[in-house]
């Protein structure tokens, strides 16, 4: 018994030690919360995080001085973002509706706007 | 005894050395940070991701990609003394161009004929054409006749390029629309490379693509964007490559049933879409861009033939939910 009581030990020793590592791998981490980042060209307007955000609110974009933009009104909820109305004639930016997944982004070409989700997910980029 | 230590030593070293590298792997996809910026050109957003990389790199590269893309914009006009496509827009004299927009315009001319016919780079006037229809607040097919003429007019003009001399000859105007951004990425490639960088993402509107690895140095991930908030069909894993992808999600409209978008047949006018998108794959993000454009108007079948001869890999998405891809690049179905 004392002859192979060493190398039960060692075996025991082992699975320990890997079960361990395997445990450390496996273990779930915290997710990153939800961002949107609002530009307008290539200025930040809004910089959001979604995970915390409560009840539905909208948020204007309006270029008064700039006649060839229209308005756009951008809905936030919790993890979620919206473009709610647009004046752009294509409506492409409105049609696709609540967006929450990381790395996704909403573009308004008509307005130069563009959305983009940054958070936890396994798709890293959209085409 | 002495054989259970060793046999115990070795076991537990490598023990610890395949744990190290998971600890170490997860670590540094969890620490590493990028530098990065967001750019307003060629009327779309490019965003740079170069991790480990620096922001005056990523100011360097949106420097280069602000001037570039003011070159071939052939639609406004430059300040007095300067020479961009606006100019070879504006006459049909034979004139001096800087030598980025010569090449620009030879890679045309040579991809016009590696496709056949399939891009043309005269298709300004018939694009505009359709634009103007697709883009009105209520959107509408332009009259047939509008479109003869412009198909008329594009195929009696001419385009000439030797050295950095340039000659236009008709009406039709010279639109790079469907190449511009994958050129460009060209050299930005080139300069990310000279930067000595291995990770990084370039994104020129989801329409043209470069990329390393990952920071990890695994793969990236890519989903498909097919609009009206459904979730990506597939997911495509690529690294060190190049993607150019045309899509009808973000610049199109339906009409009376029809889905027509900015892209448009050069032999018959048309500019009514069969795909909701169609993708490139290849390590030359110019000819990616090129392609994208030239597949989703040839169809799977046409499409098929040139990859196998450009050594490109081809990603298809149709209105029946379709999604139908090239047996070299590896895909996940969704």
């Amino acid at each position: 018994m004392h002859k192979h009581f060493f190398d039960f030990l060692t075996g025991l020793i082992l699975v320990a030690v890997s079960c361990g590592l395997l445990a450390y791998y496996l273990w779930p981490r915290p997710q990153v919360p939800l961002k949107a980042t609002i530009y307008h060209q290539s200025v930040l307007l809004y910089d959001l995080d979604l995970a915390k955000e409560d009840a539905e609110r909208d948020l204007l974009l309006s270029y008064p001085e700039d006649t060839s933009k229209t308005d756009m009104t951008v809905a936030v909820r919790k993890n979620a973002i919206c473009v709610k109305e647009s004046g752009c004639p294509n409506q492409f930016c409105v049609h696709e509706g609540w967006v929450s997944e990381a790395n996704r982004s909403i573009i308004c070409a008509y307005n130069e706007v563009y959305i983009f989700l940054e958070g936890t997910s396994d798709i890293d980029v959209y085409v | 005894m002495k054989k259970s230590l060793v046999f115990f030593a070795a076991a537990l070293a490598s023990s610890i050395a395949s744990g190290c590298a998971t600890i170490s792997s997860s670590a540094s996809s969890s620490s590493a940070e990028a530098a990065k910026g967001e750019f307003y050109l060629f009327d779309t957003f490019v965003d740079v991701a170069l991790y480990r990389g620096t922001d005056e790199e990523v100011s360097a590269i949106g420097d280069y990609l602000s001037s570039f893309s003011a070159l071939i914009d052939g639609y406004a006009e430059p300040a007095a003394g300067e020479t961009t496509l606006w100019t070879v827009n504006h006459t049909n004299e034979e004139i001096e161009v800087p030598p980025a927009l010569a090449d620009i315009l030879s890679f045309a001319l040579e991809m016009e004929e590696a496709t056949d016919g399939y891009l043309n780079p005269l298709i300004g006037s018939l694009a505009n054409l359709w634009k103007a229809g697709v883009e009105a607040s209520v959107p509408y097919i332009p009259a047939q006749k509008d479109i003869d003429a412009a198909l008329a007019e594009m195929n009696a003009s001419s385009l000439t390029v030797e050295g950095t001399k340039v000659k236009r000859t008709g009406g039709a105007i010279v639109d790079l629309g469907a190449l511009g951004k994958g050129y460009a990425l060209r050299e930005v490639k080139k300069m990310i490379e000279g930067y000595g960088l291995s990770a990084y993402l370039v994104n020129a509107g989801s329409s043209s693509m470069i990329m390393g690895a990952k920071e990890d140095g695994s793969a990236w991930r890519i989903g498909f964007n097919v609009g009206g908030g459904q979730n990506t069909p597939a997911i495509l894993t690529l690294q060190d490559n190049s993607m150019g992808t045309s899509s009808v999600t973000e610049q199109g409209a339906v009409i009376g049933g029809a889905t027509y978008s900015h892209i448009v047949n050069p032999f018959t006018g048309s500019a009514k879409a069969s795909y909701v998108l169609a993708s490139a794959i290849g390590p030359d993000p110019g000819i990616d861009d090129v392609m994208s454009t030239c597949f989703f108007l040839m169809g799977e079948d046409i499409a098929q033939s040139y990859a196998a001869k450009m050594g490109l890999g081809y990603c298809f998405y149709d209105f029946d939910g379709h999604f139908v891809y090239s047996p070299d690049l590896e895909v996940t179905l969704v």
